[in-house]
């Protein structure tokens, strides 16, 4: 008689499907749930990268040119960043990726040593560039600089994000404006977008240490979104990004679509949300079970003199503040609260650079300090009571949007009067 | 305020000791020695952890009231002084009439005031407007008002108008300043004026030592009107400057009192000066070199001599007297580096980059795939963590992090420049340092043109 192994007892394969449902482990990607919420779909995780052990759910602040906005590495981890994004575009056109393989990569050149995600490329093509024109070899489009005629393909992306040697690489996809009407042009995008998957998978030379996270595509069609998780799940990559949104869609719209992804998504993978950082936004996001995200809002509003905090932001060029000497604000631990005023920040905000530094670090800190509070309360399993909290802070008089009341009943989740 | 002249060096300059600040009482600060310039407070691009990084977080302050007298409002309700107001508490702070890194349009002060321009426009400013804004700031020491508009080629009317005018603000302030409670911890500095005219600088200085000016509410002086600010003094060579600044300190004048200046005088000058006995500099032009994307990379250590005894080999041997073995890395490096300079004036290279011979510009295209650091041997925390590739990069992506990683090279390689003086000076070796610089940074034959006679009388 065959010695019972673990998984031939009865109670072992439950133990084992549910040990499979809540950790993934892959090359350069181990995923480990810690704590689930016992209403909502949020959990909270541990994710282990080549260069950093990061706590999900996290928000990842932008670094377009290997760089975060004036501020030291050492800055952007004091208010607690793990991971940061870079801009494959940018840094492919400049420095260019002959310089990130001369130098080891862009954790050596700018001397962070944390996480790096780097996106495609692909997005900001469109977006910043005219004549771009998407055909089923690439991204194809006028160089800004000389005028000549280049092509950006999957292959191209993945080399010269191989070369930027982030922990966490994005497929070039074929992303379109959300607001577009047309149908069939989703359709071709979202089956388009897995073939292009395929030759980034083929393309990518360090499996071993640089994960290739899938992009979801669909527009805001549910069928064809269904359609496009099928085909990238099937795939098996070590986590997946829900692409296409925070493109100015309405939020009846985008908090579905979200729902759906994630409904569909393996439980055991980090799920990252393309472009989503308002405070609102990320607290129902991570309500519907999503794990990772990224947006240039905090450093971009700094740079106007805007400072985040609990219930919006403050524009520290209004007059109120000439005479307030209280921090931004006071449960804040950053350098920019524990050191300077409102009303020093006044006199400089738009002036002198150093406002802008003292606004992106407390930005920054800011997003580290929600996403903290956010993983702590799953923990201890009162997530539901933080969102209660947080929205009747955020919206006076309880007004809250519908979209808000909308998305968090959905996952059973219910607002204060 | 306390001074003590320590020694006199036979090689030109001089030692001081400063102590008895209000907000630092137990500091000591050695002269010749360096103010960190500011704007709106803080050190240009550098958050206080930043700048803390760099200096001391005692390191004396330069903070004009220009960039506060839009903002004597606030300070009056917030009371602790424009130091703790702008983060920087633990500093202690001299306060100028004028925002040295900035030309002040020539013209626009009469007998109603001194013109200060804000952010927010032109402020005409009295004694009386002024003296609240210091007790609004709470200095350890300051400059009295003063109209220092002449500059190159002013006319004798102005000059004495300009010194009649500036009389009556000095007396005024000293009658402000012992009136005052608020004031009673701050120390009141006297400027030294007269345009570029020998004789109206001794006809000043010789009016500060008679009668009619209460000595005893002075300790110290300020040396204006020798420019009107800005980036065009980096041109003023120490020919341009030996005369009349001894002219200035020059007997009658209290030799015992600190000399003080400001502006983005070169090193070449800045030497002059304090060859001539001034002790106390600002940091203008590490600022001013930042703002192009210059990064300083002049020498400034002598080696030790033979007969001292241990012959230390300089952390950054190439930059030690040109007879040695010149590495790639000098400032008068080969064909990878950029183009040098072939004379001392700012010249725009085919790039368009302003550039001096102290420094390399970081918008050159050599710099694109370079592993080293800005300056090999510096060991500032832009140098020991990044390299010119990355500095390179951000300056031509324009990125924030440039100025930031720029100011904190700048500001160290200043530092330490003025440490170097206070060794030369103590060891009567200020001429070589003169040489040194020359040497490096120059070709032979223009040397003549920008040092005058060393050996000539100076003011000590």
């Amino acid at each position: 008689m065959a010695t019972a192994t673990a998984a031939s007892l009865p109670g072992a394969s439950v133990a084992a499907a549910a040990a499979v449902s809540s950790s993934s482990s892959s090359p350069a990607l181990s995923f480990r749930i810690l704590a689930e919420c016992s209403k909502s779909k949020a959990r909270t995780s541990l994710m282990k990268l080549p260069h950093y052990a990061v706590e999900l759910p996290m928000f990842m602040p932008v670094g377009t040119q290997g760089t975060l906005k004036g501020l030291l590495p050492e800055q952007v981890k004091g208010a607690k960043a793990q991971v940061i994004l870079g801009n494959t575009y940018h840094l492919g056109t400049r420095p260019g990726k002959d310089l990130f393989q001369d130098f080891g990569g862009l954790h050596k050149f700018m001397q962070w040593d944390r996480a790096l995600l780097t996106d495609s490329g692909g997005f900001q093509m469109v977006s910043l560039l005219d004549l771009a024109e998407i055909t089923e070899e690439g991204v194809k489009f006028r160089s800004p600089y000389d005028g000549s005629e280049c092509m950006l393909t999957p292959e191209e992306s993945i080399e010269i994000q191989n070369a930027i040697g982030a922990d966490i690489m994005m497929q070039l996809d074929d992303v379109v404006d959300v607001r577009e009407k047309d149908y069939e042009r989703f359709k071709t995008a979202a089956y388009r977008t897995t073939r292009w998957l395929d030759r980034c998978i083929k393309a990518n030379k360090n499996p071993d240490r640089q994960n290739l996270f899938p992009i979801i595509q669909g527009g805001l069609f549910p069928d064809l979104r269904k359609i496009s998780l099928e085909q990238q799940i099937a795939r098996d990559a070590p986590g997946y990004a829900i692409g296409g949104l925070s493109g100015g869609e309405a939020k009846e719209k985008f908090w579905p679509t979200v729902h759906l992804c994630t409904d569909h998504l393996p439980k055991n993978k980090p799920r990252y949300c393309m472009g989503v950082g308002f405070a609102v936004d990320l607290v129902v996001c991570c309500a519907l079970g999503v794990d990772m995200f990224d947006c240039v809002f905090p450093t971009r509003t700094a740079r106007f003199g805007c400072a985040l905090v609990d219930n919006g932001q403050i524009n520290l060029k209004a007059r109120d503040f000439a005479n307030d000497f209280r921090p931004i604000d006071e449960k804040c631990g950053c350098s920019t609260c524990r050191n300077y005023s409102r009303a020093y920040l006044h006199t400089i905000v738009t002036k002198e650079t150093v406002a802008c530094h003292l606004l992106s670090l407390h930005n920054v800190a800011y997003q580290m300090r929600l996403m903290q509070s956010i993983r702590d309360s799953i923990k201890k399993d009162c997530f539901a009571e933080f969102v209660e909290d947080f929205m009747a802070a955020y919206y006076k008089d309880q007004e809250y949007p519908q979209w808000v009341v909308d998305a968090l009943a959905a996952v059973k989740i219910t607002l204060k009067k | 305020m306390k001074f003590a002249i320590e020694y006199i060096s036979k090689g030109g300059g001089r030692i001081g000791r400063l102590t008895g600040l209000q907000s630092q009482p137990g500091a000591v600060h050695e002269t010749p020695m360096v103010l960190v310039s500011t704007v709106g407070g803080s050190a240009p691009h550098l958050t206080q952890d930043v700048l803390h990084l760099v200096v001391d977080k005692d390191a004396p302050l330069h903070v004009p009231a220009q960039h506060f007298c839009d903002h004597v409002q606030v300070l009056q309700n917030y009371k602790k002084g424009v130091a703790h107001f702008s983060a920087l508490q633990g500093h202690s702070v001299c306060v100028s009439v004028q925002d040295a890194a900035k030309a002040t349009p020539q013209g626009y002060n009469h007998k109603k005031g001194v013109s200060l321009w804000t952010y927010g426009g032109r402020q005409i400013i009295t004694a009386d407007k002024y003296m609240d804004l210091m007790e609004a700031m709470q200095p350890d020491w300051y400059e009295a008002l003063n109209d220092a508009d002449p500059g190159i080629g002013s006319s004798k009317k102005r000059i004495l108008n300009s010194t009649t005018s500036s009389m009556e603000y000095l007396k005024q302030c000293i009658t402000l300043h012992k009136a005052s409670q608020k004031l009673k911890g701050s120390a009141l500095f006297a400027p030294l004026l007269g345009g570029r005219s020998e004789k109206a600088r001794n006809g000043w200085s010789k009016s500060l030592m008679s009668t009619t000016v209460d000595k005893s509410a002075i300790s110290g002086y300020t040396i204006v009107g020798l420019h009107t600010n800005g980036p065009e003094v980096e041109d003023l060579q120490p020919v341009n400057v030996s005369n009349i600044v001894k002219a200035s300190l020059q007997e009658p004048l209290a030799a015992e009192l600190p000399r003080q200046t400001a502006g983005m005088w070169n090193p070449l000058t800045v030497l002059q000066l304090a060859h001539l006995g001034v002790d106390i500099f600002d940091s203008t032009f590490p600022f001013l070199v930042t703002e192009r994307r210059g990064a300083l990379t002049f020498p400034f250590r002598l080696n030790r001599r033979q007969n001292d005894g241990a012959y230390s080999k300089g952390s950054c041997l190439e930059h030690q007297n040109k007879k040695l073995k010149v590495s790639e890395d000098s400032p008068k490096a080969k064909a990878e580096e950029e183009v040098p300079r072939q004379d001392n004036k700012i010249r725009e290279s085919e790039d368009e980059e302003l550039s001096s011979p102290y420094e390399i510009n970081m918008k050159n295209k050599s710099n694109v795939s370079l592993m080293k650091p800005l300056l090999e041997g510096c060991e500032c925390y832009t140098c020991k963590n990044f390299t010119r590739a990355y500095v390179h990069h951000l300056t031509i992506a324009n990125e924030l992090l440039a100025p930031v990683l720029l100011m904190m090279h700048n500001l160290h390689h200043w530092m330490d420049f003025f440490s170097s003086i206070r060794e030369a000076i103590k060891t009567d070796r200020l001429e070589d340092l003169q040489t040194l610089i020359t040497t490096s940074v120059f070709e032979s034959n223009e040397v003549q043109s920008l040092i005058l006679d060393s050996h000539g009388t100076n003011c000590v």
